[in-house]
């Protein structure tokens, strides 16, 4: 039933959204730029119409032959474009008898020949240079120059052995990162323009023969049937690569941190960066793998990893069930907690106005609340908000007798054990069925929380990524892998 | 584009925990004395008991060998006539519907006894089932991986009942078997003890999916063991804690052998209610099975398509819930039908039918030489 709801679609592109219907209405997209530079200038002025930012320079060489010269001014490098093509060509006076004689004038490091008006175009918007010399056929000039940052220390995923140096918004940047981090010939790379409007380019990385082959073949073809306008995020293409895009699960992570990509890498995932985005997404992954960090191997103890390891998964355990354990054992079952501890947690009730439920969701409300807020604001003002926050809940809300302070405890800590979680989409994920949970705990206590958690796991044993099982090596059991997400080989 | 996933497949391992989960349960939490055919030597019966199933295994690898094929209610199908067949896989569905609800109710039993005492009956029983019904929508290798996952349970149980034979509580002098009655007579009184291996039915539905590398028997034979094991284990323990008479009058004695062991001071006041939940999580497991078993067998009985595997398991869930919430709440379970449709179904027919296919030609084998003749 419900593979069937979690089913994706397969749409076909819907072509009157594209571009290319636009450009046909101009120009036929498949034919060949004519040879004339007029005709050109005077197809171009249509196309890019009402584009202040297109822009156009109109010479003539010694000989009188017309040079026309388009592109996007903000795109490209001026400079290199007057050093490297307009000066030669004002310079030497030679009679170009074909396109492919501009190679012993121009000093640019790479151009070809248009193919049609189509390919033409996408060049100019993405940043390159089209040099047409009257009577020969006009060439793409590569001299895209986009604006940029250099790599910067990862601002979310902190480490503390990890390498300080993270992605930027440039998806082929970003592969040349991680070509310093892995010199192999077999590290291969495939690009896409995603989005009928946007052309975002994006790209897959992988380790062939690392690498399951059809694991490849099937992004391929899902990044080449993405028909959607627009690409904001690599969010978005994580929830499109999905095969249960529904689950609260991610059945894809993100990163911005290369030495965690490296060593996905490695473990045959594939790796999708887009333009725009300082983060990449890495499928398939595992359960296991959303507990893990490539800096649990820098430990120089095997046993601090292990105890890491083993620390992340209790932590998980407490963050998501803590709540709901204590609504049932408060509200259903409070004999199966120590008389003493039963006699405190009464004292510090028997105040409060609201029911253990109420409490629980109050509290865990305010938590979030506290977080999502913290997390918009700039740094300085976020850590006030949650020094402030904290005080509130954890000091005001007690005096004023709507929280008691055993759920102050209860909460802070499972706060606490949720963020030993090295994925953010993790987190969020278990903060949600938090809610569930306590939900059900507050109508049939211990008997609807140990099924509830039961419909859980089959749900996660369900789950797949890229047909990998999500709970795999605990199910289908693989000892050798589990063994070694604990205790890795020297 | 499909992908092959080297994942997909159901190896030993989980073969292994699916047979013992398939039986374990019921048995393990109203062991020993809740029978009213039991007499003292309970930890010796269980022993006794596990070789009417371990003669099942023996069969059924006889017929899988002669007629190389693993599943069992299809060779029957194809070598009997339709209305045996029929009556067969009929008889088979309504005792696991049978067997559904009466897990159910005990179910209820325990949780209304020690968790809700005020919470109705079809609240729990309601519940349990949709949640099951939920979770087995999911489909066989989910629940597979899921008892994989969850089988650590079943470790922890037998090692705390392996410390139990250490502590002060535990007296050897309660052990010793009384065997003043006769010997047909402790047989007789065994045939209660037979029954609670006869979760293994479900492997008839079960075994086309595995593996087909993966020889079967072996870990079928070693779960089944186990299974004799982990009852032989509880019987002596709480023959050793509690002593014939005391055991007597309890229902649930492991439960209360918890009991025995909490510590006021500890993190749990009462570790029993601790062990509850890991009781409703193996009667999850157990209802998860055999929901599946009886989608798998309705099945065979109304042809559905394969992507209405849903509807069988909802068709399921609405005949166990109707039942149970139809019929009233049972203050003493009266185990003795049950106990004596669960050994027809389990052992008697399906021994039948292996006769049956073992006496019957291998397919194919003599209809050439009657086309030649």
């Amino acid at each position: 039933m419900f593979g069937k709801l979690f089913k994706k679609k397969e749409n076909n592109p819907i072509q009157k959204l594209s571009f290319e219907n636009y450009l046909a209405t101009v120009v036929d997209i498949h034919a060949e730029l004519p040879k004339s530079t007029v005709t050109v200038k005077e197809q171009m002025d249509i196309i890019f119409s009402d584009t202040s930012d297109f822009t156009e320079r109109k010479f003539h060489l010694k000989s009188g032959r017309s040079v026309y010269i388009c592109y996007f001014s903000a795109l490209i490098s001026q400079p290199q474009l007057e050093a490297s093509v307009i000066k030669p060509l004002i310079q030497n006076d030679v009679n170009f008898r074909d396109a492919d004689d501009l190679g012993n004038i121009l000093s640019v490091t790479k151009y070809e020949q248009t193919v049609n008006w189509k390919g033409t175009v996408e060049n100019i918007l993405d940043g390159n240079i089209v040099l047409h010399i009257d009577q020969l056929n006009p060439i793409i000039l590569f001299l895209a120059e986009k604006t940029g940052r250099n790599p910067t220390d990862p601002t979310t995923e902190y480490q503390v052995y990890g390498a300080k140096f993270g992605f930027i918004e440039d998806s082929r940047k970003n592969i040349g990162i991680m070509r310093q981090f892995i010199k192999d010939p077999r590290l291969k790379s495939r690009a896409y323009d995603i989005g009928v409007v946007s052309k975002k380019q994006a790209a897959i990385l992988y380790l062939e023969q690392y690498c399951q082959p059809e694991v490849v073949e099937h992004l391929d073809s899902l990044l080449n049937s993405y028909n959607k306008e627009h690409l904001q995020s690599i969010g978005q293409l994580s929830k499109y690569i999905s095969k249960h895009p529904n689950s609260l699960f991610p059945q894809a992570t993100m990163s911005e941190r290369p030495d965690l990509v490296s060593f996905a890498l490695v473990q045959g995932k594939v790796v999708i960066f887009i333009d725009g985005s300082a983060f990449c997404a890495i499928t398939p992954i595992t359960f296991m793998d959303l507990l893990e960090t490539s800096e649990d191997h820098f430990f120089l103890s095997r046993w601090n990893l292990l105890f890491i390891r083993f620390l992340r998964i209790v932590s998980m355990f407490i963050g998501t069930i803590l709540p709901a354990l204590y609504v049932s054992l408060v509200a259903f079952q409070p004999e199966l907690i120590p008389t003493t501890l039963t006699i405190s947690v009464a004292q510090a009730r028997v105040q409060i106005p609201l029911p253990a439920t109420a409490e629980a969701f109050l509290m865990m409300f305010a938590l979030d609340v506290l977080i999502e807020a913290s997390l918009r604001l700039p740094s300085f003002v976020g850590q006030t908000i949650g020094i402030v926050g904290g005080l509130v809940i954890g000091t005001a809300a007690v005096e004023a007798g709507l929280v008691s302070h055993t759920m102050v405890i209860v909460i802070a800590f499972t706060a606490v054990a949720t963020f030993t979680s090295p994925s953010w989409e993790f987190v969020s994920t278990w903060r949600i069925i938090r809610y569930l949970l306590v939900a059900i705990a507050a109508m049939l206590g211990l008997y609807g929380l140990v099924l509830a958690v039961g419909f859980l796991l089959v749900h996660l044993c369900k789950l797949d990524s890229m047909n990998k099982p999500y709970m795999y090596p605990l199910a289908p059991f693989d000892g050798k892998e589990l063994k070694a997400f604990f205790f890795p080989k020297r | 584009m499909n992908i092959q996933s080297p994942y997909t497949r159901i190896g030993g391992v989980e073969l292994f925990t699916f047979t013992y989960c398939s039986a374990v349960t019921i048995g393990f939490i109203f062991l020993p004395y809740i029978s009213s055919e039991e007499i003292r030597s309970a930890w010796l019966k269980v022993i006794v008991a596990v070789i009417p199933y371990l003669l099942f295994i023996y069969l059924y690898k006889k017929v899988v060998t002669k007629h190389n094929d693993r599943d069992v209610l299809h060779l029957f199908k194809d070598m009997t006539s339709p209305w045996i067949y029929y009556f067969v896989i009929t008889y088979l569905f309504a005792s696991t519907i049978y067997s559904i609800f009466f897990g159910t109710k005990g179910l209820i039993i325990i949780v209304q006894t020690y968790l809700m005492q005020d919470t109705p009956q079809w609240t729990i029983g309601m519940f349990f089932l949709l949640v099951i019904g939920l979770s087995a929508s999911y489909g066989i290798h989910a629940i597979t991986r899921m008892i994989v996952i969850i089988f650590f349970h079943e470790i922890i149980l037998f090692i705390s009942l392996v410390l139990f034979i250490f502590s002060d509580d535990f007296k050897w002098i309660n052990i010793p078997p009384f065997l003043t009655v006769d010997i047909g007579t402790f047989l007789v009184s065994s045939i209660s003890e037979v029954t609670r291996y006869g979760g293994i039915i479900a492997l008839f539905a079960y075994l086309p999916f595995v593996d087909k590398k993966v020889k079967v028997f072996r870990p079928i034979t070693l779960s089944v063991i186990f299974i004799m094991f982990t009852y032989f284990l509880i019987c002596l323990v709480t023959l050793g804690v509690f002593g014939f008479d005391q055991a007597l009058t309890m229902l649930s004695p492991v439960t209360a052998l918890m009991q025995t062991t909490t510590s006021p001071t500890g993190l749990f006041e009462r570790l029993d209610l601790f062990f509850l939940t890991v009781w409703v999580m193996s009667f999850f497991k157990i209802g998860l099975i055999f929901v599946w078993f009886s989608s798998m067998l309705l099945k065979e009985i109304i042809p559905l398509k394969v992507k209405n595997y849903w509807v069988q398991i909802w068709i399921i869930i609405t005949i166990s819930t109707l039942i149970v919430i139809s019929t009233p709440s049972i203050v003493n379970l009266d185990w003795r039908p049950y106990n004596i449709n669960m050994l027809s179904y389990t052992l008697f027919v399906p021994v039948m039918m292996f006769l049956y296919l073992l006496i019957r030609k291998k397919q194919g084998v003599g209809q050439n030489e009657n086309k030649s003749q």
